[in-house]
C-alpha cells in the first residue's frame, strides 16, 4: 500500500529537480496511476504564464526612497481615490483606445499565430539562488537582479555569481540549470503550437546541465554554442562546462549529443565525454571517470586521489592551490587501455569519497567484470542493473580495496529505453550552428529561409558557410533580429560509420552478427542518430514483417513512435479477422465500435517516442495505447480522451459514441446530461448559477 | 532554490541599507505579487498589498528571528496575514466579484467555448478551493516554495502539507474538468 501523499510529493520533487515529465509519469507504480493527472496539472501550472505586477510596482524606489521607514501609504491607494469625473474621462479614452487596439490586434493576429505561442518565446527562471542577474537584449549593460518566475526572452543574457544558480524552464518542459559563475545568452527562443521548440544559447563560461525533453517534430532544435563548438540534441541529459580559455567539455548522462566544431563532429552517447580546446580541437569521444576524495600524492605528471592514479597534462585545468591531504573532485576521460587523463581538478566542498567511471562492458563474470578494459570485482553486495549485456555502456561506482583491486559497489546500465529514445538525428540545425554546415562534403543541405521572431547570430553566417578556417576561433555572436535559416541535412546510412570513439563498437558488432548484416550498415544507422535499441527493433521488425529496414527507419523519421510503427507493419501483414459468430465478447469496459483511423497526413502525430499521457490513460482504462493515440491524432486532447473513457465506463457506452457527441458540438456537461437521459440543453451546473 | 538570508544581509537590511532592501524586494516581489493575486483575486489589490508586504517587512525586520523560520516563509506569512485582513475588510464586495467572475466563466463553458488554462481561469478555479488548499497550491506551484517552507509559512507539519497538496490538486483537477478547461 502506497502512501499517496508522500508518493505524489516524491514525484513532484523529482519534476522540480529536473527529471523529465515523461520519466516521472513512467516511474509511477501501477497502483499510483491516479496521480498522473495531478502531476500533469502541476506541470501545466508550472509552465503557464502567471501575472506580473505593473511597472510602477516593479520599481523599488517607489517604496524605498529613503531606505527603511518610508511611509507611502497614501501612494498605494492613489488610484482608488481618483475623482469620479476623471474616472469617466479615463473610461471614455480607454474605450477609444480599446477600439483602436482591437483593430491593431486583428491585423497582427495572423502574424502572431505564425510566430507560435508566446510562452514558447520565453523561458522561465526558476530555483534562483544567490546572485543571478539578467540583461535584456535592449539594455545589454544593464544587469537586473533575477527573481523566481521571471520570464526571459531571446537576446537575454543571464549570469550567476559564486555559490549561485538558476534554472531556465522552456516551453516544452526542457530545463537548463546554470551553475555558479556561468554566463549564457539565449540567442534563439521560439516554438510552435505543437510544443516544438527552438532553443539556442551561447555559453561563454561556467557549467550548464541540460535536461531536454525529446523534441517534437523536425523543426525542433536545442543547441548550446560554446566559443569553440556546439552541442545539438533532440532529447537527452547533458552537461557543458566552459573554462576561462573557452575550452569546453561536454558530458552526456542520457541519450546522445552531436558535438561539432568547424572541422569535425562526433556523437556522444551516455557516459561519454569530449572536449574542444583552442589548440587540440575536438577530441575523440571517450568514456569518463569521476573521483572525489583525499589527494594521496601530487607529481608533475601523475596525481593520486582516493587511491586512484591518473595523468595530468597541460590541458588539465586545476583550480585553487591543492595539496596532499586536501579533498578534491577530479573529472577526466579514459583512453583506450584504461589510462586516465584528468580534465579538471577542483577543491571538494565535502570530505567524502566517491569514485566512478563509465565504459562499455567487455565481459561479465561471477567474481569480476571487465568494463572499458578495466577489471572490477563484484560480490553479493554489488548492485547490478538488470539486462546488462556485453557491449552496453555502464557506469561503475567502485571502492579501491587494500590490495589495490577495485570492488564495484554499483553497475548501472546507461542503455536507453527504446520507448523513450530521443534520436538526436543530425537532420537539422540552424545557421547559428555554423560548424555543422561543414557536413556539406557528405550531405546535401537544403536551406529555407523562414521568417520568425527568433534572434539568430547572423554575424557568423558568411564566414561559416564558406567553412574558411578562422584565425580567431571564438565566434562572436551578436544577437540581432533576423530570419532564421534552417539547413536540412540528410546523411546516407553509410556516410559515417565510426562516431562512437570505439572501433569496432561491441554493440554494433553484436547486432551485425545477430542479423547477418555488415557492421558498417549497423553503424551507419547508429551514426545517423538511431539508438542500438532502435536498430535492434527495426531489424527485428523487418525480419518479422518483410518490410525493408530503410522503410522502417523512414517511418521513424517521419515522427511515428515505435508502437505505431509496429501496429502499421503488423496491420499490413495481419490476416482478415473472422467474425465472431457469438457476437462481441462481454467486456466491463465498452470498446469503440471501430478504432479511429489515422489520416495519412497525420503521420507526425503524436511525435516520436511513446506518449506518457496516452500510456497513462490506456493503463487506467484498460484500453490499448494505440486506441488512445488514435483519438489524439483525430484532434481530441488528452483531457477529452480521459473524460470520454471515464464517461464510457460510468455509463457503459461505447467511447466512439461519446466522441461522436463531442464532434457534434456538445460540451461535456451536455454529453453527461445526455448520457444520464436528461435534456442537454438545460444543463446548468450548480456552481455556475448566479447567487 | 530558496536561500537562507545570511546574518550580514540581515544586519544590513535592519540598518536600512537601501541596496540590500532593494535586492530583497527585487528578489521576492514577483512571487509575493503572484501569491497575492491568486489569493485575493484582484490584480490592483495584489499590487497594493505587495507594496504593503515590503513595508511591513521593513518595520518588522528587527523582530525577525532567522533561527525560527526562513526569511521566505516569514515574508509569505506577512503576505498571508495581509491577504486575510484584506478579505476581512472587503469581504462582501470581493465575494460578489468573485462569484460574478465564476458565473461568467460558467456561461462561456455552457456555450462550449473551449479555452486553455490561463491565470484567470486558474484564479477562478483556486477560488473554489478552501483557503488552506489554495495557499498550499499557490505557494508550492506558483511561488515554487519547497514543502518544508510551506509548512513553516502555514504553521503545519510537512505531512499535513503533503496531504493538503494532494487533496487540493484533486479538487482543482475536478473543477477544471467540470469547467472543460484542458490542461494537457
Amino acid at each position: 500500500m502506497y502512501d499517496m501523499d508522500k508518493l505524489l510529493q516524491d514525484q513532484l520533487q523529482a519534476l522540480e529537480n529536473g527529471k523529465s515529465f515523461g520519466r516521472v509519469l513512467h516511474g509511477l507504480p501501477e497502483e499510483a496511476k491516479e496521480l498522473a493527472p495531478l502531476i500533469s496539472l502541476v506541470s501545466a501550472v508550472h509552465t503557464m504564464e502567471h501575472p506580473r505586477p505593473s511597472p510602477q510596482v516593479a520599481q523599488p524606489q517607489r517604496f524605498f526612497k529613503n531606505g527603511r521607514g518610508t511611509n507611502h501609504a497614501s501612494q498605494t491607494h492613489t488610484r482608488s481615490q481618483l475623482p469620479w469625473h476623471r474616472l469617466v474621462w479615463v473610461s471614455g479614452l480607454a474605450g477609444v483606445m480599446l477600439v483602436l487596439l482591437l483593430g491593431f490586434v486583428s491585423m497582427v493576429g495572423l502574424g502572431f499565430w505564425l510566430t507560435g505561442p508566446g510562452s514558447a518565446r520565453a523561458a522561465t527562471l526558476m530555483d534562483v539562488s544567490g546572485q543571478v542577474e539578467v540583461a535584456s537584449q535592449n539594455s545589454p549593460g544593464s544587469w537586473q537582479i533575477a527573481s523566481n518566475g521571471e520570464r526571459v526572452f531571446a537576446g537575454s543574457r543571464i549570469r550567476t555569481g559564486s555559490a549561485s544558480s538558476a534554472t531556465l524552464l522552456f516551453y516544452d518542459g526542457s530545463r537548463s540549470n546554470l551553475s555558479a559563475n556561468t554566463d549564457v545568452t539565449l540567442n534563439t527562443l521560439g516554438g510552435g503550437w505543437q510544443k516544438n521548440i527552438q532553443v539556442g544559447m551561447i555559453q561563454r563560461s561556467g557549467v550548464t546541465n541540460h535536461s531536454v525533453v525529446p523534441l517534437r517534430g523536425e523543426k525542433s532544435t536545442f543547441i548550446v554554442h560554446t566559443p569553440l563548438g556546439l552541442a545539438s540534441v533532440r532529447g537527452t541529459i547533458f552537461n557543458v562546462a566552459v573554462d576561462n580559455n573557452g575550452q569546453a567539455r561536454f558530458v552526456v548522462s542520457k541519450g546522445k549529443v552531436l558535438v561539432s566544431n568547424q572541422n569535425s563532429q562526433i556523437y556522444l552517447i551516455a557516459g561519454q565525454v569530449a572536449s574542444i580546446s583552442p589548440d587540440q580541437g575536438l577530441s575523440a569521444a571517450a568514456y569518463q571517470f569521476t573521483l572525489q576524495g583525499q589527494i594521496n600524492s601530487i607529481a608533475p605528471d601523475e596525481w593520486i586521489v582516493a587511491s586512484v592514479p591518473f595523468s595530468v597534462t597541460q590541458q588539465t585545468v586545476i583550480s585553487g592551490s591543492l595539496q596532499v591531504g586536501d579533498y578534491a573532485v577530479v573529472e577526466g576521460h579514459l583512453l583506450d587501455g584504461g589510462n586516465r587523463i584528468a580534465d579538471s581538478i577542483v577543491p571538494a566542498t565535502e570530505t567524502i569519497t566517491t569514485t566512478s567511471f563509465t565504459g562499455s562492458v567487455d565481459s561479465t563474470g561471477v567474481e569480476s567484470w571487465v568494463v572499458g578494459g578495466v577489471t572490477v570485482k563484484v560480490n553479493n553486495d554489488t548492485q547490478i542493473d538488470n539486462d546488462i549485456q556485453v557491449g552496453d555502456p555502464v557506469r561503475v561506482t567502485f571502492v579501491v580495496q587494500e590490495d589495490g583491486s577495485w570492488l564495484a559497489l554499483k553497475i548501472e546500465s546507461l542503455v536507453e529505453e527504446p520507448a523513450e529514445t530521443p534520436t538526436p538525428t543530425p537532420t537539422e540545425t540552424e545557421i547559428g550552428a555554423t560548424e555543422t554546415l561543414t557536413l556539406t562534403e557528405t550531405v546535401t543541405p537544403t536551406m529555407t529561409a523562414t521568417p520568425t521572431a527568433t534572434l539568430t547570430p547572423t554575424g557568423t553566417v558568411t564566414a561559416t558557410v564558406t567553412s574558411e578556417p578562422s584565425s580567431t576561433p571564438v565566434p562572436t555572436f551578436t544577437p540581432t533580429p533576423s530570419a532564421t535559416i534552417t539547413a536540412t541535412v540528410t546523411v546516407s546510412p553509410t556516410a559515417v560509420t565510426n562516431c562512437t570513439g570505439a572501433n569496432p563498437q561491441p554493440k554494433g558488432l553484436s547486432l551485425a552478427q545477430q542479423y547477418g548484416v555488415p557492421y558498417d550498415e549497423i553503424m551507419g544507422w547508429f551514426c545517423q542518430g538511431f539508438g542500438f535499441g532502435e536498430i535492434d527493433l527495426a531489424y527485428g521488425l523487418s525480419r518479422e514483417t518483410g518490410v525493408p529496414v530503410p522503410d522502417i527507419f523512414e517511418m521513424r523519421r517521419s515522427g511515428l513512435g515505435w508502437g505505431l510503427i509496429k501496429q502499421r507493419l503488423h496491420d499490413t501483414i495481419a490476416p482478415t479477422p473472422t467474425p465472431n459468430p457469438g457476437g462481441p465478447a462481454p467486456s466491463a469496459i465498452p470498446q469503440p465500435t471501430s478504432l479511429p483511423t489515422i489520416t495519412p497526413g497525420a503521420s507526425s502525430c503524436p511525435g516520436p517516442g511513446r506518449q506518457p499521457l496516452a500510456d497513462n490513460i490506456a493503463q487506467r482504462y484498460g484500453v490499448s495505447y494505440n486506441a488512445v493515440v488514435s483519438w489524439y491524432c483525430q484532434g481530441f486532447s488528452y483531457s477529452d480522451i480521459d473524460h470520454a473513457y471515464q464517461l464510457s465506463q460510468q455509463y457503459n457506452v461505447a467511447v466512439a459514441d461519446i466522441f461522436d457527441m463531442r464532434s457534434a458540438g456538445l460540451n461535456w456537461g451536455q454529453i453527461n446530461q445526455k448520457l444520464k437521459g436528461g435534456n442537454p440543453g438545460n444543463h446548468n451546473p450548480p456552481h455556475k448559477k448566479r447567487p | 532554490m530558496y536561500e537562507v538570508l545570511n546574518t550580514d544581509t540581515l544586519v544590513r537590511a535592519r540598518s536600512g541599507d537601501s541596496g540590500v532592501i532593494t535586492a530583497l524586494y527585487e528578489r521576492y516581489r514577483l512571487v509575493i505579487f503572484r501569491y497575492l493575486f491568486y489569493r485575493v483575486g484582484d490584480e490592483q489589490a495584489a499590487e497594493d498589498l505587495t507594496s504593503e508586504v515590503f513595508l511591513r517587512m521593513l518595520h518588522a525586520l528587527d523582530g525577525y528571528r532567522p533561527q525560527n523560520t526562513s526569511f521566505q516563509a516569514w515574508l509569505f506569512q506577512i503576505a498571508r496575514n495581509l491577504a486575510i485582513d484584506h478579505f476581512r475588510k472587503t469581504n462582501l464586495r470581493n465575494h460578489i466579484q468573485l462569484e460574478e467572475n465564476v458565473v461568467s466563466q460558467g456561461e462561456e463553458t455552457d456555450a462550449a467555448v473551449e479555452h486553455r488554462l490561463d491565470n484567470q481561469r486558474l484564479r477562478q478555479a483556486l477560488a473554489k478551493l478552501n483557503e488552506i488548499q489554495r495557499d498550499v497550491i499557490v505557494l508550492r506551484f506558483v511561488a515554487g516554495m519547497p514543502i518544508t517552507q510551506v509548512a513553516q509559512t502555514l504553521h503545519k507539519s510537512e505531512d499535513s502539507i503533503k496531504a493538503i497538496q494532494r487533496r487540493g490538486l484533486q479538487s482543482l483537477r475536478e473543477i477544471l474538468t467540470e469547467w472543460e478547461i484542458p490542461y494537457v
